[in-house]
This record gives C-alpha cells, structure tokens and sequence, in this order.
C-alpha cells in the first residue's frame, strides 16, 4: 500500500501550536522520496527538533514503522502544548515518540550523543527582528531572527552532537536563510549535502536539505 | 515516559556539572506492551547506564534487574526480557525527575517531562506574546513582504482585518492535504 501523507489526521489542535503547512508537507515529501533508503539505512533512533503538530515525525514512524520494529523515536518542542499534541496526534496512529518539553535537545546531548541516526528540523526560519526569536506561544514556531538563521544556527551543532556516524539531518530552510552558505558551514565540520527538495509557493522558496558525514574527504 | 529516556537524561541547569541520573518521583506509572527487538536490546545495552536503568525501575515498582549486567548475559532470553520491560514497557506517566546536584524538580504530566528552564537557570531573555494562530500566521507572511515592525504590523492588521476573509488567509494551504484547504 502507497504511502500517502493524506493519510496523517490532525486528531487535536491548538490555537498556539503551529498547523502542518508547506514547510511540514514539504519536509514529509522529501522523506517520501528518500523512502526506501531511510528504510534501508536502519534506524535505531529518529529524532523530531521541533515537533510542533507532531505531523512530521508521526508520518516518519508510519514510514518507518511498518517495515521492522526496534525503532525508537524522540521529539521535542518548547511549546508545551505542541509536545502534547503531538502524543496525541500519534497515539491517534498508532505510533510512539519519546517526547520532551525541551530547548532544541537540552537534557539528551550527553547522553544521547552519538545515537541519533535520522534527524528531521522543521525550525522557525522566517527572518524577523531578534527580540521575537523564542517568546511563548505561536511566535516561537517561525520567528527565527535575522536571516530567519538565529535557532537553525544554534541547532545545527546540536545536530552535529547526537548524529551517529551513519546520521542523517533532514533540514528546512527558506531562500533567505542562505541554505547554501549553511551547507557550507556544515562540510566544515564535515558533512556533505544536497537539496533533495526544492519548493516555491507565492510566498517562499522552500529548500529541504539533507546532510550527512562524509568520510571519502579524509 | 519510558526509562530509556531517563537514561538519556540529565538535568541542564546551567552549572551542574554531574546531572546524570535524574532521581524519580513517582505519581503514576503504566505498563504498555510493547514487541521485543533483540538486534535493538543488544545494540543499546553498551550505551545504558546499568545502575542508573536498575534504580530507576526499583523506583517505579520493579525490582527483577541484576545488580550488575554484562554483555554476555544477552545471550540469556531471561535477561532480555526482563531488561526490555525495564526500558520500554514501564512509563513514568505522572510524577517528577529531580537534579541530583540542585534538588530542581522537572515535572512529568502526561508522560511528558518538561525540562525548561526558567531565566535564571539558564539566563537568557524570553518575551512574551500571544496572539490567534490565524492572527500570526497572517504576520508571518506579512514579514516576508515587508520590512514593518511588530507594531506596525498589529496595527496594519487590525485595520485589513475587517477585509479579510478567511479563504485568503489560507491560500498558503491549498495543497489539497490539509485541513484549511479541505
Ligand atoms: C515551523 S514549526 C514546525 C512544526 C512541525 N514540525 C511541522 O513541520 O509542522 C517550528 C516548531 O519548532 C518549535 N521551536 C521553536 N524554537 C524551538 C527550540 N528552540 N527548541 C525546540 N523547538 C522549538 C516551535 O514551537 C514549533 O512547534
């Protein structure tokens, strides 16, 4: 049976925990695509930064899920409420996520470093002035500062600090957050890239990036 | 919450230098069943903290963990399955964690553990602004457009409101998939 992300109801919803939109469809997209390779790649444990609705991660697991067990799942937000719809949005499909009211990872980077082997960002990224980066409520899900690169730039060496050696980031980005530039950022520390969506609504110029480390380079 | 996330836990208030593990207080626990994968049991069994999965089950009401563990007890269906109900299959539903070094409580509702700081504990400055979702998604695309400030933008809304249908508003959903453009 195909996939479809259709499939995913928005059993719960709150007025302060961001809705799936283009941004999350195109992200769940980029993960369709590269199905049979996540499956392949053999998870232990996917991470959700960011979980918001919970759309996202609950479309992972049943990507995922379906194939074998022994996956394991955690998710995070700030935003209380959006952590809590998120369990519900997944109990309501039958999946399960570890979640946590959390700063990006706060908490797990010790011990969780080094584990992590899928990791989705669907981060706030719409430039906006630095004072509305982080505030309580809906905000939060898109004011991301100057360039809209003031949360990804503080996610990305978190990232770095959980990804495994075979980890995967699967990354959001806006025209205006210079995802080229964030790409090279990243083969600083060692990983390689690509675009693996690229999307334009009136509005915005959607990028979903995927990074990984890359050891030929050595 | 399921132990394995206890054992990937510490507590981040800034200056706590061994936070690892977290104590439990315990309100409520649920035992939910789940399969046994022992390719995932004895992946992760070099990566738990023993004493710390041991404790923290004893605080939730189980007690049939060795003291000690090593690697060649994987071998043993036995040790498998007890260890697999002790990190997957007992969720701390209510109750707290508690800093090991601060005594600072991190409570747990809904099977969810809130580890946000307050400013002091990790001082950084957080604002404080609620507004409708519809209302800011409506900024959110107005800030792309232009340059105005937070106010202005309030105050060009509140004025465009009036106008405004809720058909424009989600013109960004009409993907045929979400729930605004159905
Ligand atoms: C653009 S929304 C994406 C929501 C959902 N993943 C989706 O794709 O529909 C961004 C989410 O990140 C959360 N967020 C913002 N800053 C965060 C931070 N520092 N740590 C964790 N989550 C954060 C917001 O609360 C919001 O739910």
């Amino acid at each position: 049976m195909p996939f479809k992300t259709a499939q995913i109801r928005l059993v719960s919803s709150h007025s302060e925990v961001y809705e799936p939109c283009d941004d999350s469809f195109a992200l769940v997209d980029a993960l369709l695509a590269d199905r049979s390779n996540l499956i392949e790649h053999k998870p232990k444990f996917c991470m959700e930064v960011g979980c918001g609705s919970g759309y996202v991660i609950t479309s992972l697991a049943l990507l995922l899920g379906h194939e074998f067990h022994g996956i394991h799942y955690f998710a995070t937000d700030t935003n209380p409420h959006a952590v809590r719809v998120t369990r519900e949005t997944m109990e309501a499909h039958g999946v399960h996520a570890e979640l946590i009211s959390t700063d990006i990872a706060s908490g797990l980077e010790k011990r969780l470093a080094g584990l992590v082997d899928i990791m989705v960002v669907n981060p706030p990224y719409v430039p906006t002035p630095e004072d509305e980066v982080g505030r309580e409520g809906i905000i939060s899900a898109w004011a991301g500062g100057e360039d809209g690169r003031s949360v990804i730039d503080r996610i990305l060496p978190v990232a770095d600090n959980l990804l495994s050696r075979k980890g995967w980031l699967y990354l959001v980005t806006l025209e205006s957050n210079h995802p080229l530039q964030l790409c090279l950022q990243m083969r600083e520390r060692g990983y390689a890239s690509r675009i693996v969506v690229q999307r334009s609504t009136d509005e915005e110029s959607l990028h979903i990036i995927k990074f990984w480390r890359n050891f030929d380079k050595e | 919450m399921r132990l394995l996330t206890h054992n990937m836990l510490s507590s981040n208030v800034k200056g706590v230098t061994n936070g690892f593990p977290l104590g439990i207080e315990v309100e409520k626990v649920v035992e939910k069943q789940v399969e046994l994968s022992a390719d995932f049991l004895i992946n992760i069994f070099s990566k738990i903290e023993w004493k710390a999965l041991v404790d923290a089950s004893r605080a939730v009401g189980y007690a049939e963990l060795p003291d000690q563990a090593d690697a060649s007890m994987l071998d043993s269906d036995e040790f498998l399955r007890k260890f697999h109900h002790a990190l997957l299959e007992l969720h701390l539903e209510e109750g707290a964690l508690l800093c090991p070094e601060t005594g600072r409580r991190f409570p747990v509702n809904k099977g969810i553990p809130n580890m946000l700081l307050h400013e002091d504990e990790r001082g950084v400055s957080h604002g404080g602004c609620r507004k409708s979702n519809t209302q800011l998604r409506r900024i959110k695309y107005f800030d792309r457009k232009t340059s105005l400030s937070w106010a202005e933008q309030c105050i060009m809304m509140a004025v465009d409101k009036l106008k405004t249908t809720t058909s424009a508003l989600c013109k960004f959903c009409d993907c045929g998939k979400c729930p605004a453009s159905a």
